[in-house]
């Protein structure tokens, strides 16, 4: 059986946050509770939490050039409706984030400090160089989000810091998320790719930042891939070269949702799948085509 | 668009128009009470102690600190409980387990406290010594005489086999010849409302709030366990939240009787999700194979059905869903010669039981999807080589060659379906789909039996009340488990009593009040609850007429009289008609076989959408097209099929209970994936008429048979997709990239 919440402590603000996280309890910085609600089921011990649920503020603050700063305990929902049609690949993240009712819960910061590699709104944000804007008592610090990352469930959070926002410079005009799952909601990715990018007049792609999930111990960046997209045109061969790197960057494992392999073969479809990269439709005729499974 | 279609029959009040259920509002509005919602002052709460390995000895059982701790009422083991079986034989299992557990989940203890919190504490402190034994984890290891025997009777929990003549024989002359072999999978009924309820001991006898589609069977098993009679165990079977066939089999009731029993004060037990998905049954997993032979025209010459079944650790409905597969293993098709030879083995898996379809899915997928292929190989159009094939009404069955139902119209449901758009615009459909996302559109069909089958004995029972107010009281059987049965036998009373529906009140599931009924299973509670129901009120109106009463004009007058006179109850049995021609079937083993007489029938039609990039696999539209005679209330018939439905698709595309050497890894519902409402197809259903002659104002079952055409129908849509044909389920993305692989398409 679940053990109990025994401390529940509400911060009203961010100094109230920060006090309440320093008092040298096991409290823990609790957000949308998505996630963490699960965990004590599952078993976690979670004896007290500080809610950050009802701090105020803008959800989505709009900086010099385009920079965004997103608040972390905002709802996705929120998050959403603030962007108003900026950084599409969060949008389209938080559109296949779980459900509505869940989306109308959880944050971009218990998304983010759960650690999870398949954490949907983590590949936009790690495309997009956020920055990770944590707090304590009496300290800020600023974490890119590669340095965040650190391992599956295992992210650069010290004990008394909660998330506050998370910074970003202006995202560019070209740019998306896809998750494939089990199915159509409330599912868990079993490949992400986030991606971000330019396309200079001459139809080559610049800036280009590719993040994908469910594929390493943290959500990762697709260097090798990205660098043979920098500057090439957009053809099938530059997408195949680029599909075939992405192996290079990933370490995925076999689990209860999908196999390694599979995730190595998806990874590199839905790459080619994002850069366009698609065979023409050519209906089938059966009577002609037809091959069982059977072996 | 849904359309209820039900011109073509007489004009009546109540049957064959759509209502609302008696306790929809209750539902909606949260108000309804549910067996497990149930709490009275003094109530104890129950914990199972459960197995955590899929089988072993057990050495040692200490419960003292359990007992021990303050709070706890009692701890229960195989020793406490008086006759500690589920049932007749030895393998329908214990009710606590006590020498050897044969599965992860099985139970060891019950414990009750006065608290929940302390009762799982409690539970906790049960301390089991279980001495790991070689695991049985499927129908290869069951077979190995190098095994563990898991019963005295060894690993086989049942075999059927018929065949009506020499099909090798016949399969040498075809020009097309399909020997193929597909596997379905463990799937998990998922009611809502997991089990549970409450039970009291009072004066010698005990009420259990439970749900069960077989309020009557869970008495006896109740009566057996505590050794006392039936009259003296009451079970209230409902409110329940849904059932699926999960309460065919389930302990719970016996469960909370026998701590009722040992503590003398109320009790309640409520599993949770993971505990259910762990120990609860399964639809059994089949290894169907296949040898099938068409002529050049596509008729089919012959087939060869072969199925290979795992129960699990304990009987419960192994073999006779075995006899439902073999009765289905010709699907909805006429030919000359067939066989079916079936297996159903014991292993140390989930215990798998009865499930909507009850053995009819597995065995459709092989027999569709060689139709498709067929279709496929010789050119044929898919409706057409089934129309060459179909069984109409009258027609002998292939395996048995006994005598099928008039009403039977597969035929029409083809036709009805091949003339939807959903079919007849499948090119333009399929043409304006992408490169990435490659579409198909495929169709399969099906029949299943109604009721428990000829030379059973099968019988539903209603009794009537009349008061003398003129209000008319119900007590009918099968029981409601979500369908609300109940507000069907209401429309059915209205119409042949002549009197206004709210003067008319049906109560279902409480044994010390509904004759014993049978069970809310085999796609009977319509057609032989209704049919009991229509005999009642029928001896009402004789007694009326006989008496020169006018109970349609004056139902006060004539219920005042009819008290008066110790008349006003009466009550009705409808034994279910066996075949007329019970064809090739020895008359002393007709309930062996137990061939259907009644079949309801569908035809299901599906567009997928393929990423070839990827394997996903989307499923935007669904059409059912139901042969179920006449709809008595078509919405809650159209909401049947919409669930029964989704229910075959998840099948179909992503439901599929896993084990790891025995141990279930899918215990909940984040690893477990059933369809949500973002994967529900846009459905269709549309009612053909019809009318069956022996049920209640020409009804009869559909609720099963529309979950079998959709995994085939699925199959076929991905063949026309990206021309490979799936011959395992799930189709998950995972085997569609690999087949897809296997095979480009481009």
């Amino acid at each position: 059986m679940t053990a109990p919440i025994t401390s529940m402590h509400i911060a009203r603000t961010a100094d109230d946050a920060d006090r309440l996280l320093s008092t040298g309890t096991e409290a823990v910085p609790l957000a949308g509770g998505t996630d963490l609600l699960v965990q004590r089921r599952s078993g976690r011990s979670v004896p007290a939490v500080v809610d950050l649920s009802g701090l105020d503020g803008d959800p989505v603050t709009r900086l010099e050039n385009g920079a965004l700063r997103l608040a972390a305990t905002a709802s996705l929902t929120d998050i959403a409706a603030g962007l108003d049609g900026r950084f599409p690949a969060l949008l389209d993240a938080i559109a296949v984030f779980a459900a509505e009712t869940i989306r109308n819960r959880a944050t971009l910061g218990g998304n983010l400090a759960t650690g999870s590699p398949a954490a949907d709104t983590v590949p936009a944000l790690l495309a997009a160089d956020a920055v990770v804007e944590l707090r304590g008592r009496d300290r800020r610090r600023q974490v890119t989000m590669v340095d965040f990352l650190l391992g599956p469930r295992r992210v650069d959070l010290r004990a008394g810091e909660w998330i506050e926002s998370l910074w970003l410079p202006a995202p560019p005009g070209a740019g998306g998320m896809r998750k494939v799952a089990g199915r159509r909601a409330q599912a868990i990715s079993l490949v992400s790719l986030a991606w971000q990018w330019e396309l200079d007049p001459h139809g080559r792609r610049t800036a280009v930042r590719l993040a994908m999930g469910a594929v390493a111990p943290t959500v990762v960046r697709l260097r090798r891939a990205e660098a043979v997209l920098e500057g090439a045109p957009s053809t099938p061969e530059v997408a195949a070269q680029a599909a075939a790197a992405v192996s290079a960057d990933i370490r995925p494992i076999d689990d209860l949702r999908a196999g390694a392999d599979y995730r190595r073969r998806c990874a590199a479809g839905l790459l080619r799948e994002v850069l366009g990269d698609v065979p023409p439709s050519t209906p089938s005729t059966p009577s002609a085509q037809i091959r069982s499974t059977h072996r | 668009m849904t359309t209820p279609d039900t011109a073509g029959t007489p004009p009546r009040n109540w049957v064959g128009r759509s209502r609302p259920a008696v306790e929809g509002a209750e539902i909606v509005t949260g108000e309804l009470v549910y067996v497990t919602d149930r709490r009275v002052p003094g109530m104890l709460h129950a914990v199972v102690v459960r197995s955590t390995v899929p089988h072993a000895e057990i050495r040692r059982l200490d419960t003292s600190a359990a007992t021990a701790l303050p709070g706890v009422v009692a701890v229960l083991t195989a020793a406490d409980v008086p006759v500690n079986a589920l049932g007749p034989r030895e393998v329908d299992g214990p009710v606590l387990c006590k020498t050897v557990v044969r599965q992860v989940g099985d139970a060891i203890a019950l414990v009750a406290a006065e608290d929940a919190a302390t009762a799982a504490a409690a539970a906790a402190m049960v301390t089991v010594d279980l001495e790991p034994l070689p695991v049985v984890d499927g129908p290869d290891a069951a077979l190995d005489p190098a095994s563990p025997q898991l019963h005295s009777v060894g690993n086989i929990a049942g075999r059927i086999a018929f065949a009506s003549g020499d099909v090798e024989a016949a399969l040498a002359g075809a020009d097309l010849v399909l020997r193929r072999t597909v596997h379905t999978p463990a799937q998990e009924h998922l009611a809502l409302e997991t089990p549970g309820g409450m039970a009291i001991w009072a004066d010698g006898k005990v009420t259990i709030w439970c749900g069960s589609q077989n309020p009557g069977l869970h008495q006896r098993k109740v009566a057996r366990a505590l050794d006392i009679e039936t009259s003296a165990v009451r079970m209230i079977a409902g409110p329940v939240g849904g059932a699926f066939g999960a309460r065919n089999d389930d302990p719970v009731p016996v469960h909370l009787a026998v701590l009722a029993h040992a503590t003398g004060r109320p009790v309640h037990l409520h599993l949770t999700r993971e505990e259910v998905m762990t120990a609860g049954t399964k639809r059994h997993p089949f290894t169907t194979s296949i040898d099938i032979g068409f002529d050049r025209s596509g008729q089919i010459v012959a087939s060869q059905v072969i199925a290979v079944a795992d129960t699990g650790p304990v009987i419960t409905s192994g073999p006779n869903v075995l006899k439902t597969s073999a009765e289905m293993s010709t699907g909805p098709y006429r030919f000359p010669m067939a066989s079916f030879s079936g297996t159903v083995v014991y292993s140390n898996n989930s215990n798998n039981g009865a499930f909507r379809g009850y053995g009819v899915p597995q065995v459709a997928f092989a027999v569709e999807n060689a139709l498709t292929e067929a279709a496929a190989e010789l050119g044929i159009d898919p409706v057409e080589i089934r129309l060459r094939n179909v069984l109409r009404g009258g027609d002998p069955h292939s395996l048995y060659r006994h005598r099928t139902t008039d009403s039977l119209q597969v035929e029409t449901t083809l036709r009805t379906a091949a003339a939807h758009p959903l079919w007849t615009d499948r090119q333009g459909w399929q043409a304006a789909g992408d490169g990435l996302w490659r579409r198909g559109t495929g169709l399969a069909c099906a029949m299943k039996g109604v009721g428990m089958g000829s030379g059973t004995g099968d019988v539903a029972r209603a009794r009537l009340e009349i008061d003398a107010t003129g209000a008319v009281t119900i007590w009918a059987g099968p029981n409601h488990t979500g369908q609300s049965i109940q507000t069907t036998y209401e429309q059915i009373a209205a119409d042949a009593l002549g009197l206004p529906i709210d003067a008319i009140e049906v109560r279902v599931g409480d044994t010390d009040f509904v004759p014993e009924s049978g069970p809310t299973a085999a796609s009977r509670s319509t057609y032989a609850g209704g049919g009991a129901v229509t005999r009642a009120c029928a001896e009402l109106r004789e007694t009326c007429a006989r008496l020169g009463l006018p109970l349609a004009t004056d139902p006060a007058g004539t219920g005042e009289k009819l008290v008066e006179l110790g008349s006003a109850a009466v009550e009705a049995e409808f034994f279910l008609p066996s075949t007329e021609d019970i064809g090739l079937i020895p008359a002393d083993q007709l309930a062996t076989y137990g061939p259907h007489r009644v079949y309801g029938a569908c035809t299901q039609v599906v567009r997928v959408e393929v990423n070839i990039r990827t394997g996903e696999l989307r499923v935007p539209d669904l059409l059912s097209v139901v042969d179920c005679g006449t709809a008595i209330n078509p919405a809650a018939t159209i909401g049947q099929a919409e669930g029964g439905a989704l229910q075959g698709l998840g099948l179909a595309v992503m439901e599929e209970h896993r084990l790891v050497d025995g141990v279930p890894v899918t215990t909940n519902l984040e690893n477990y994936l059933a369809p949500t409402i973002a994967d529900a197809p846009h459905m269709q259903t549309v009612l053909i008429s019809g009318h069956e002659d022996t049920g209640p104002y020409g009804a009869k079952g559909m609720s099963e048979v529309v979950v079998v055409p959709a995994p085939p129908a699925l199959a076929a849509a991905v063949l026309d997709a990206v021309g490979v044909l799936p011959d395992r389920l799930p189709v998950t993305p995972e085997r569609m990239l690999t087949w897809l692989e296997e095979q480009p398409c481009g």
